[in-house]
């Protein structure tokens, strides 16, 4: 596939997912930039030949579940934010004078039943219908509609990022990354009592004090050295 | 039951709430409507700018209320997530904005090439590379906002795609200088501390 072909598809294939709803390409580019920056810090571990072998073998799963709450917690709270506040919008539950009044003027039986019931979908009822076909969708009715949308649809989906990605994710990440060094010291201390309990030959005292900090990766890559420093994204 | 929301009354709606919320909001306040609208004309550049504002206003507080580990580590901690906030959302936004921007030279319009040939400039197939197979450049300069929505969404998404190198390239190295201007800063500050209280005990005896 030559260059030229693959910018149309991805534009055909933007225009057709995201061009329209910038909740969604936030949600999705968001997401997406979260998997890259976590694929960026877990590659940077791989390729750095600094870090011992054992200790990158610590730190790949903690970077990995770092990635998971990262990447988990931002998508669902902004996804959830975002079609809630679609929702309301696409049924006519959050609207503006000027949707309302169309909306109350439908005379069709089927689409002011609907709009009674709260079943109402105005992407798939009303501006999908065919020039001629009962209700007349006017370019005003869909240009405010249209406002309304994008605007909720932003707000929603930054609210959600927010709440995910800058309030959920670092209390989260916080509480695993200090379970997880308390459950390090823990058994650090428990194979440090082992090892006291066996005699010790005179040539091992100078190599005990490196061996002690390989035992367990987690205490030489402590909160001194790695603090959880939080969730951004970079 | 409709209940009308302006900017006087959110937050006191009137509907009874028996058994469920009210089924109609309808926006009365011009002031809220334009909000909106702009809001809908914004993008992933004011997306990236509204994240790092909050973050900056939230995570460093955040670090600092972890009482799992010792102050020293929450110092350090609230410095490295202040460099990280700094340095991402600054590489963030640049990112978008750039790249949002160039892609108006793949979207251009038939009076835009119309003026690139009169400049005597070569125009290509690549003019009009991202604009959708399904529309004419005349049709896609016509249609409005979608213009704007259509080069911000596929900005957005080549700039995702630059950010896995400026992660490395940019990111990282000013994060770590922005981490050790900040780390000195609160070494600077706990000597400073330690200086004081020694002056008062020994002021004290």
């Amino acid at each position: 596939m030559s260059m030229l072909s693959f910018a149309k598809k991805l534009a055909d294939y933007t225009s057709k997912t995201m061009s329209k709803d910038p909740g969604k390409m936030l949600l999705w580019t968001g997401t997406l930039g979260w998997i890259l920056s976590s694929a960026a810090q877990i590659t940077a571990i791989q390729l750095n030949h600094k870090i011992p072998k054992d200790q990158k073998k610590f730190m790949f799963p903690q970077e990995m579940a770092d990635a998971v709450i990262n990447i988990g917690c931002f998508f669902a709270i902004t996804q959830c934010c975002t079609a809630l506040g679609k929702n309301l919008v696409k049924s006519g539950k959050l609207s503006t004078p000027a949707i309302r009044k169309y909306l109350d003027g439908i005379k069709n039986p089927e689409i002011a039943n609907k709009i009674k019931n709260n079943t109402l979908n105005i992407d798939e009822h009303l501006l999908k219908l065919k020039p001629g076909e009962n209700p007349k969708v006017s370019k005003e009715f869909e240009a405010n509609y249209d406002k309304l949308f994008s605007g909720v649809s932003f707000i929603a989906s930054t609210t959600g990022s927010v709440i995910g990605g800058n309030l959920l994710t670092p209390v989260l990440r916080n509480k695993f990354a200090s379970n997880r060094q308390k459950q390090g010291i823990a058994e650090d201390k428990s194979r440090l009592l082992l090892e006291a309990q066996r005699p010790v030959l005179p040539m091992q005292n100078d190599f005990d004090s490196k061996k002690r900090k390989a035992v367990n990766p987690a205490n030489a890559y402590s909160a001194s050295v790695y603090p959880p420093s939080g969730s951004m994204k970079i | 039951m409709i209940v009308s929301v302006n900017s006087n009354n959110i937050g006191k709606s009137t509907a009874s709430f028996k058994g469920a919320a009210p089924k109609t909001y309808v926006i009365k306040s011009e002031k809220t409507q334009k909000a909106i609208e702009w809001m809908g004309g914004l993008s992933s550049p004011a997306n990236r700018f509204i994240m790092g504002v909050t973050a900056l206003a939230t995570q460093p507080w955040i670090e600092l209320q972890n009482k799992d580990v010792d102050e020293k580590t929450r110092n350090m901690s609230c410095a490295r997530i202040c460099a990280k906030i700094i340095a991402g959302t600054t590489v963030g936004v640049i990112v978008r904005s750039l790249s949002i921007k160039s892609i108006k030279n793949f979207t251009r319009s038939p009076e835009e090439l119309k003026k690139l040939a009169e400049a005597g400039k070569k125009v290509s197939k690549w003019h009009t590379a991202l604009i959708p197979s399904n529309m004419t450049p005349q049709a896609f300069a016509e249609s409005g906002k979608f213009v704007s929505k259509h080069r911000n969404a596929l900005g957005t998404i080549i700039g995702v795609g630059i950010g896995l190198f400026t992660n490395f390239a940019l990111d990282v190295p000013i994060t770590n200088l922005l981490t050790n201007v900040f780390v000195d800063k609160v070494n600077k500050n706990d000597a400073r501390k330690l200086k004081n209280q020694s002056n008062n005990l020994k002021g004290g005896n």
